[in-house]
C-alpha cells in the first residue's frame, strides 16, 4: 500500500483549533498562544514545526501528541478521534518529549537490545544485535552505538529516540524538544532517519527551531508566530517562495559593483554583509539569474567567487516574519 | 560483546541504575549493615550498669540473641535510609521519566514488566537483608557465646518482614506520590508508625522473649501477637496498590515540570480556568521541607546545649559543683544507695543553706574530708547529723559507713533522679556518644547549607 499522494492515510488532521492555554509578558493582558490553527499531515511527510518561541511549538506539538487538551476546534489522529484521557499512552502515537527516556548507564545499543526481546536463543540475539549495529551505521548513528547513553549529548538521544521509532508500529511519530541545541554533525543522521521514517510510511513531526535540519530532513514546513500558522507546505515551495536570496557575490570591490549595478530592476535588492554582497529578488520565484550574471559582466568587476544562493529555511522565516510585519529578532 | 541481558536481570543487578545501587554496593551495604548492629552491640556493652539493663536486658545479653535483635532493627533503619537515599533508583520512578514510554511502544508489557521489577526488587532485598544477618552470626561467633540455633529463624523472618514491608511501601509510593520530597516524608511517618504498631500488638515481647523465639511458631501466633498477621495483610494491599498503579501510570506520558519547556523571561502561562482561582496556597512540600529544617535545627541545638551540659558536669569538683537553677545534677556511680538511687543515675540535689531544715529519712549531699558523699540522714541532734548508706556490699561491715557529721557540711537535699538522662550522659561520654551528640550536630548545624550544596552538585554531575 502506497502512503505518498492523493490517497495517502491523513494522520494529523487539526481543524481550527485554540488552545486554552495564555501566554501572560510582563503586565500585558494574557495572549491565547494557540489561534484557529489547521494543519493537515499525511503518512509518508516529514514535518518540521517552528516558530520563533519555543513554548508555542511544544504546546502545539502536545496537543498533538494527546499531552495535552484544547479549547475548540477538531484534531484527528492517524483518522482516529482524540481520546478524551490526556497523556494516554496511543500505540499509532509515538511521542519524544524529553532527552532521559532512556537507563543512562546502558549503551545505545545494549538499550535497543531491551527494546527489542522476542529473540530468546543465543543465535538469534546475535543476529539481533548485528542487525541493529548494521541499522545504526547504515542511519550514520555509528559513533553512539557504545556510548552509555547519559554521556551522549541531547540531540544524540534525539536520534536514538528517533532511531527507536523507525522499529515501531505507530504511525505518527512526534518529537518535541525544540530547544534542545542543534547539531550540525547529526544532520545526515537526521536525514537518514528521516527516509527511513517516511520510507515506512510514517509521519514524523519535528518541532525545531534548528534551520538547517528543517534544510536536511523535512519535506514539509509549518511556521507559526503570535500563536498562528504564517506558513504551511511543502518545504521546497517554502524556499522557492520565501528565500529572497539569488546570488551571493563574495571577494573585494563589492562596493563599486553595488554601485554600478544600481539602480537594479524593480524587485530586485542588495543586502550587504562584511565581504559578502547577497542579491534578493522578491517574490523569489521571479528572479532572473541570467539577467544578473549579464549585469554583472557588464560591470568589468570580477568578485572571487559568485555562487546561485542555496536556499534556506533561516532565511524563508526571516521573509515570513517580515511579510507579516512581525520582528525577525524573534527568530532563534 | 552480545548483549544478551533481559530487563528482569538488569534489575536484579540494580544495572538500570546509577552503580552507586549496584549489586557490588548491595552487598558492600549488607556487610555495613552487619558491622554498624556489631558496633552499636558493643557500645551498648559500656552502658550495662544503666537503667538499660532493666529496660532492655535482651539487647546486653552476651548472647547471639543480643547481636541479631540488634541487626533486624538496625537493618530496617538503615535499609530505609539506603531506599531513601536511593530512592529515584531504586524504585518506580522510571516509569515517571517516561522510561517505560517506550518499551511498551516497542512491545513490553506493562503487567509483566511490573511483575518482574518487583521480584527483581523483591529477591536483591531478601538477598542483602540475608547477607547482612549471616555476617552477623560469623563475627558473633568470635565472641564464643554459646550458639543458639533455635531462635534465629524466627528473628530473621521478623526483621525480613520488617525490611519488605518498608521498601513495598516505598515502592507503592514512589507510583502514588507525585514528588520524591513527598514520598520520602510519608517513609518517615510510616517508619514510626511501624514501630509504634510492634509496641502496640504486643510484638517486642513476643521478640524480646528468647524462650519464646525458640519457636518459629511465637511469631505467627495472632495470640500473642497480631503484629505479623497485619504485615502479611499489609504486604499484600501494597503489592496490590503497586502493580495496579504501576500498570496504570505506565500507561501515561508524564511531563516534567509545567511542561512548557523553557520560557521566555516575564512569560507566564496560564489557563483562565485557573487564573480566576483564589492565589494558590504555599506548596505542602515547601512547608514540610521548612518544617524538616525547623526540627533539624531544634534537634541538633539541643543535642548540642546537651553536650556543654554533660562537659560541665564532668569537669565540675566538690563543692564547686554546676548549678542549674538551684540544682545539682550528679551522674551517681555508686550501688550505696539502692534502690533509692541505682548505678548512673543521674541524681539531683536541691542545693541547701545552713537555715534549711532537715528530717530523718532524708538523703543528702555532704563535704568531709575534701570528699563528697550521698548518704541518708538517721538522726539529727543541733548542729550533728548522723548519716549512712542504704546498700552495703555482700560480705561488707553494716554500717561502717556510718558518720556523724556537722549540719554545716551538708549543702544538697536528694530530691529524684532520671534513669534514662543518666544513660545519654553516660553514651554521651563514650567517643560514639561524643561523635553524635557533639561533633556532628556542630558540623550539621553550622555547615548544613554548604554540605547539601555540595551533594546536590554532586548529584547533577
Amino acid at each position: 500500500m502506497s502512503h505518498t499522494g492523493d490517497t495517502a492515510m491523513t494522520t494529523v488532521l487539526m481543524e481550527n483549533l485554540t488552545s486554552a492555554e495564555h501566554a501572560v509578558r510582563g503586565d500585558n493582558p494574557p495572549q491565547r498562544i494557540l489561534k484557529d490553527i489547521s494543519l493537515k499531515m499525511t503518512a509518508g511527510e516529514v514535518w518540521s514545526v517552528s516558530a520563533p518561541k519555543a513554548f508555542e511549538i511544544r504546546l502545539l506539538l502536545e496537543i498533538m501528541g494527546n499531552i495535552r487538551p484544547y479549547e475548540s476546534g477538531r484534531c484527528v489522529l492517524v483518522e482516529r478521534g482524540m481520546i478524551r484521557r490526556k497523556r494516554r499512552l496511543l500505540r499509532h502515537v509515538f511521542y519524544v518529549g524529553a532527552t532521559d527516556m532512556f537507563y543512562g548507564t546502558m549503551t545505545a545499543l545494549e538499550h535497543l537490545m531491551l527494546f527489542f526481546p522476542h529473540a530468546p536463543t543465543a543465535l538469534g540475539r546475535l543476529n539481533a544485535q548485528a542487525c541493529l549495529l548494521e541499522e545504526l551505521l547504515a542511519h550514520e548513528l555509528g559513533h553512539i552505538a557504545l556510548t552509555r547513553i547519559d554521556r551522549l549529548a541531547s540531540a544524540d538521544k534525539i536520534a536514538l529516540a528517533l532511531f527507536a521509532a523507525t522499529m515501531s508500529d505507530s504511525a505518527l511519530v512526534i518529537v518535541n524538544l525544540p530547544e534542545i541545541p542543534p547539531e550540525d554533525r547529526l544532520l545526515p543522521a537526521f536525514s537518514a532517519l528521516s527516509r527511513t521514517l517516511r520510507k515506512g510510511g510514517k509521519t514524523l513531526v519535528l518541532g525545531t527551531r534548528d534551520p538547517n535540519l528543517i534544510d536536511a530532513a523535512c519535506t514539509h514546513s509549518a511556521f507559526l508566530a503570535g500563536g498562528k500558522i504564517l506558513y504551511q507546505g511543502k518545504t521546497e515551495t517554502l524556499l522557492n517562495t520565501l528565500d529572497p536570496v539569488l546570488l551571493t557575490l563574495r571577494g573585494t570591490g563589492l562596493d563599486a559593483l553595488e554601485a554600478r549595478l544600481s539602480p537594479l530592476p524593480p524587485g530586485y535588492s542588495f543586502q550587504r554583509a562584511e565581504d559578502t554582497l547577497h542579491i534578493l529578488c522578491r517574490p523569489p520565484e521571479k528572479g532572473d539569474l541570467e539577467m544578473l550574471y549579464k549585469m554583472i559582466a557588464e560591470t568589468g568587476i570580477v568578485p572571487t567567487a559568485v555562487e546561485v544562493h542555496r536556499k534556506n529555511a533561516a532565511n524563508a522565516f526571516k521573509e515570513l516574519l517580515k511579510q507579516h510585519d512581525l520582528q525577525d529578532d524573534l527568530l532563534p | 560483546m552480545i548483549y544478551k541481558t533481559t530487563f528482569f536481570r538488569k534489575q536484579l543487578r540494580q544495572a538500570y541504575a546509577d552503580g552507586r545501587t549496584g549489586i557490588r554496593r548491595q552487598g558492600g551495604f549488607a556487610l555495613f549493615s552487619g558491622l554498624v548492629s556489631f558496633a552499636v552491640y558493643f557500645v551498648l556493652q559500656t552502658l550495662r550498669r544503666s537503667v538499660l539493663a532493666d529496660a532492655v536486658p535482651h539487647i546486653l545479653q552476651k548472647s547471639y540473641f543480643s547481636t541479631v535483635f540488634l541487626y533486624i532493627h538496625l537493618s530496617v533503619a538503615l535499609m530505609t535510609a539506603y531506599f531513601l537515599l536511593y530512592f529515584e533508583h531504586i524504585f518506580f520512578t522510571d516509569i515517571r521519566r517516561n522510561i517505560w514510554y517506550m518499551l511498551i511502544q516497542l512491545g513490553h508489557s506493562p503487567l509483566k514488566l511490573t511483575f518482574q521489577k518487583m521480584l527483581a526488587w523483591l529477591s536483591s532485598t531478601a538477598a542483602m537483608y540475608t547477607l547482612g544477618f549471616v555476617f552477623v552470626v560469623l563475627l558473633t561467633g568470635l565472641l564464643r557465646f554459646t550458639f543458639v540455633p533455635a531462635y534465629l529463624p524466627g528473628l530473621y523472618l521478623s526483621g525480613l518482614a520488617d525490611v519488605i514491608l518498608m521498601g513495598a511501601l516505598m515502592m507503592t509510593l514512589s507510583l502514588t506520590v507525585s514528588t520524591t520530597a513527598g514520598a520520602r516524608g510519608y517513609t518517615l511517618l510510616f517508619f514510626a508508625a511501624l514501630y509504634g504498631l510492634k509496641a502496640v500488638t504486643g510484638f517486642y515481647t513476643v521478640l524480646s522473649n528468647r524462650a519464646a523465639m525458640q519457636n518459629l511458631q511465637s511469631i505467627f501466633d495472632p495470640s500473642r501477637s497480631v503484629y505479623m498477621l497485619l504485615c502479611a495483610v499489609l504486604l499484600i494491599f501494597l503489592a496490590f496498590t503497586g502493580v495496579i498503579s504501576a500498570r496504570r501510570l505506565s500507561q501515561y506520558y508524564v511531563t516534567p515540570g509545567h511542561g512548557y519547556g523553557p520560557l521566555p523571561p516575564d512569560t507566564r502561562i496560564i489557563i483562565p480556568s485557573q487564573s480566576t482561582a483564589a492565589p494558590a496556597r504555599p506548596r505542602r512540600g515547601l512547608l514540610l521541607n521548612a518544617a524538616i529544617t525547623a526540627l533539624l535545627v531544634i534537634v541538633m541545638t539541643a543535642a548540642l546545649l546537651f553536650n556543654v551540659f554533660v562537659i560541665l558536669l564532668a569537669v565540675s569538683k566538690p563543692g564547686q559543683e554546676l548549678t542549674v537553677r538551684g540544682v545539682i545534677p550528679y551522674i551517681f556511680q555508686s550501688e550505696t544507695m539502692q534502690p533509692e538511687i541505682e548505678y548512673n543515675d543521674l541524681a539531683c540535689f536541691q542545693r541547701i543553706d545552713r537555715l534549711q531544715p532537715l528530717h530523718v529519712g532524708d538523703v543528702v549531699l555532704f563535704q568531709s574530708d575534701g570528699t563528697v558523699y550521698v548518704e541518708r540522714i538517721l538522726s539529727i541532734h543541733g548542729e550533728l547529723v548522723t548519716v549512712d548508706i542504704d546498700h552495703y556490699p555482700p560480705l561488707a561491715e553494716t554500717g561502717a559507713m556510718r558518720k556523724t557529721v556537722l549540719r554545716k557540711s551538708i549543702y544538697g537535699l536528694y530530691v529524684g533522679r532520671s534513669r534514662w538522662l543518666g544513660v545519654l550522659i553516660l553514651f554521651s561520654n563514650t567517643i560514639i556518644g561524643r561523635i553524635v551528640f557533639l561533633l556532628l550536630p556542630a558540623v550539621l548545624l553550622f555547615y548544613r547549607r554548604q554540605i547539601l550544596a555540595y551533594l546536590r552538585k554532586r548529584r547533577k554531575v
